[in-house]
């Protein structure tokens, strides 16, 4: 029974330790730092390291840190209490007044010091709240991990791409997809771009939530998501449409549509629209055309002409886009919040300077 | 605009480096305060420098802090750095404030040289948010700390009596100053960085290994611990409001983007060294963990944005 109990000991004081924490953050650092480069290296990738964090035993490493934070926070409460619990002296108050007990408080109170007394003791403490400060932080860590478990279980990520006019449903996630309730109605999709300049300044989603029969507009940029039934949209990214693409050559006279990566033959001549694109804010078209005499290609400005063999003039251009936006459920969101905010206002206690005084009040 | 009081911060920053070296070789108390005074000028003249940027780039119409792009952004690092450095000037042991200075003007040259853009730019979409502000001052200041925290570190090894210690110290202090001449050789005439690179430091940490044998051994630990846990709680501030940013912007808290898991790792890393200051190892224990920790900020903060892809890389543009 004995070495049975020494056998737990054993292990309960393993779980808590300082080194398991130091050996379990070291392992987690380094698969991370390894999961950073894995997608460049192929011997690591081939092992599915690229991919680590979302693994069966990076959890079981997260699980095992978690177990130790709470035991070894569990642990050091005995050493808090009895730091509140005085039992001993480490300073004496001599006095020579009859009220040499109330004196002394009454001049520890005009401190703004924290005061105890227990029999002849008396202890006065300078934010005792800096104390509280591990408990806090390692609280925090451990809400936030329950957040993140809370919301990888009932919550999801994806990305959805819905072409312009068309309304969609599906997202798809890490490894799966699934199909939301409602669809999400791409009505327009638009780049705006500074003055005079080729730097974006928006990326803008507008359309509306078909949900039953209902219909809600909605908008979206960059940072700025919209929330429907408790789901996240981020505008994360976009790209052409290639069947709806396109742009209308003049070719010996007569238009011609020529769509985005589909090639068109005219008499001779081969026509491919590799891109489009902006260019001080008027599109612009990225033209590769073949004919037996040779080949050219290049970017051509909207209703420039261009020495390409026979076309004259490009008419006009018909860019249409796929949105992509992020698509997230989070029921653990808040919770995380509730870690962070416990985690950085405890950790701003660090600043404070704790003092602790028990005195033994002597009369002479 | 005002590139040229950037280059007057430089220089009296440099100027600070040699009157403090010189202070160590007289030994004279007046030379350490002339020293520690040039350093501060040089922070408010850098100061000066990023106000006025500040105050342009809000001229130009577009209301953000200066510190959106690689440019911008090396500049901060130097000026949170030269800002820490002088809250606690009156405290801080000359050498120590001798090897910020150099940190900084380090910096600022391989800056001058580096060929990123000066110009002021609108910000793209991603970088349009609130949580810009926050996000960005908390790193910047921990990674500052950190900073004090390495030269503290180094100091410790470069003067330890081990020999091993003596070594690393002078790599690490070789390696800073070596970058600093091949930034002006380089910038002067042309050559290959990574062969005058090596040659100085081969040099310069032997030279520096030499003379680390004069020294007396220097075990404060106060130099390392107290920008510790400024670094750590400004890091840890740093990561929640850049992953409450990520939030509303990429569509989670957290996404194992290649710069969030290395400042995970890098918090890990001060973490790990703050449990053991609070153990209470010795000195020349928090210091090894105190060089390490810097090299996982600068893989953080340079590795990432201009190695590997991710999130993040519009920081090297």
């Amino acid at each position: 029974m004995d070495q049975i109990n020494i056998f737990i000991d054993k292990i309960y004081n393993f779980l808590k330790s300082l080194t398991l924490t130091v050996v379990l953050l070291s392992l987690i650092a380094f698969f991370s730092a390894i999961g950073t480069i894995a997608g460049n290296v192929k011997f690591l990738k081939d092992l599915g390291l690229d991919n680590v964090y979302y693994s069966k035993w990076f959890l079981l490493l997260i699980v095992l840190f978690v177990i130790n934070l709470v035991l070894c926070t569990l642990s050091m409460i005995p050493t808090t209490k009895a730091l509140f619990s005085p039992k001993a002296p480490n300073k004496i108050f001599k006095s020579k007044r009859k009220d040499a007990k109330t004196h002394l408080i009454n001049l520890l109170k005009s401190k703004k010091l924290y005061i105890q007394q227990k029999d002849d003791l008396i202890a006065a403490y300078r934010y005792p709240v800096r104390k509280f400060a591990v408990y806090g932080i390692h609280l925090g860590i451990l809400i936030v991990a329950f957040g993140a478990l809370v919301g990888s279980i009932w919550g999801f990520r994806g990305i959805m791409e819905i072409p312009q006019n068309e309304a969609s449903n599906i997202v798809v996630t890490r490894n799966n997809y699934l199909s939301l309730p409602f669809s999400v109605y791409n009505k327009n999709f638009t780049v705006s771009f500074y003055q005079d300049k080729d730097i974006p300044s928006e990326y803008k989603t507008t359309g509306y939530i078909i949900d039953s029969t209902q219909k809600i507009p909605f908008s979206t940029t960059v940072n700025h998501p919209f929330i429907h039934k408790g789901i996240w949209f981020y505008q994360a990214s976009y790209q052409l449409n290639p069947h709806d693409s396109f742009i209308i050559l003049n070719v010996n006279n007569s238009r011609v549509q020529l769509y985005l990566h589909k090639p068109v033959s005219i008499d001779n001549a081969q026509f491919y629209l590799a891109n489009l694109s902006y260019y001080n804010s008027k599109p612009i078209a990225l033209l590769y055309v073949e004919l037996p005499q040779g080949s050219a290609s290049g970017w051509i400005k909207l209703g420039d002409s261009a020495n390409l063999g026979p076309i004259n003039i490009i008419d006009q251009a018909k860019e249409s886009y796929i949105t992509i936006l992020s698509v997230a459920k989070d029921p653990g969101s808040n919770i995380v919040i509730v870690g962070f905010i416990i985690m950085i206002a405890s950790s701003m206690l660090i600043f404070l300077r704790f003092r602790r005084r028990v005195y033994k009040v002597e009369q002479i | 605009m005002y590139s040229n009081i950037l280059s007057i911060s430089n220089f009296v920053y440099i100027a600070s480096a040699f009157v403090l070296i010189l202070s160590f070789i007289v030994g004279k108390k007046s030379l350490d305060v002339a020293g520690k005074s040039l350093f501060v000028l040089a922070f408010f003249v850098e100061f000066l420098y990023f106000t006025l940027r500040f105050i342009e780039t809000y001229q130009k119409g577009y209301d953000y802090l200066p510190v959106t792009n690689a440019f911008e952004s090396f500049v901060f690092f130097t000026l949170c750095l030269g800002f820490l450095q002088t809250l606690m000037i009156k405290k801080t042991s000359g050498f120590i404030v001798l090897f910020s200075s150099i940190v900084i003007s380090t910096t600022l040259l391989a800056l001058s040289i580096a060929g990123f853009s000066q110009h002021i730019e609108p910000l793209i979409p991603a970088l349009k948010s609130n949580w810009l502000v926050a996000h960005v001052i908390t790193s910047f200041l921990a990674y500052a700390a950190f900073a004090i925290n390495f030269v503290a570190s180094s100091f410790v090894l470069y003067s330890s009596q081990k020999r091993i210690d003596k070594i690393v110290g002078s790599i690490m202090f070789g390696g800073l100053l070596s970058l600093m001449f091949t930034a002006v050789i380089v910038s002067i005439t042309h050559s290959s960085p990574l062969v005058v690179g090596s040659v100085f430091l081969v040099l310069i940490s032997t030279m520096l290994f030499v003379l680390s044998f004069i020294l007396k051994p220097y075990t404060s630990k106060e130099w390392i611990e107290k920008p510790l846990v400024f670094g750590f709680v400004l890091l840890t501030i740093g990561i929640i409001t850049g992953s409450i940013w990520a939030k509303y912007a990429w569509g989670g808290y957290w996404s194992w983007d290649p710069k969030e898991t290395w400042s995970f790792i890098t918090w890990i890393i001060y973490l790990i060294n703050l449990h053991f200051a609070r153990e209470k190892k010795s000195a020349r224990f928090l210091a090894y963990l105190g060089v390490i920790g810097f090299l996982s900020v600068l893989i953080t903060y340079l590795g990432v944005n201009f190695v590997l892809p991710g999130l993040h890389s519009y920081g090297s543009n």
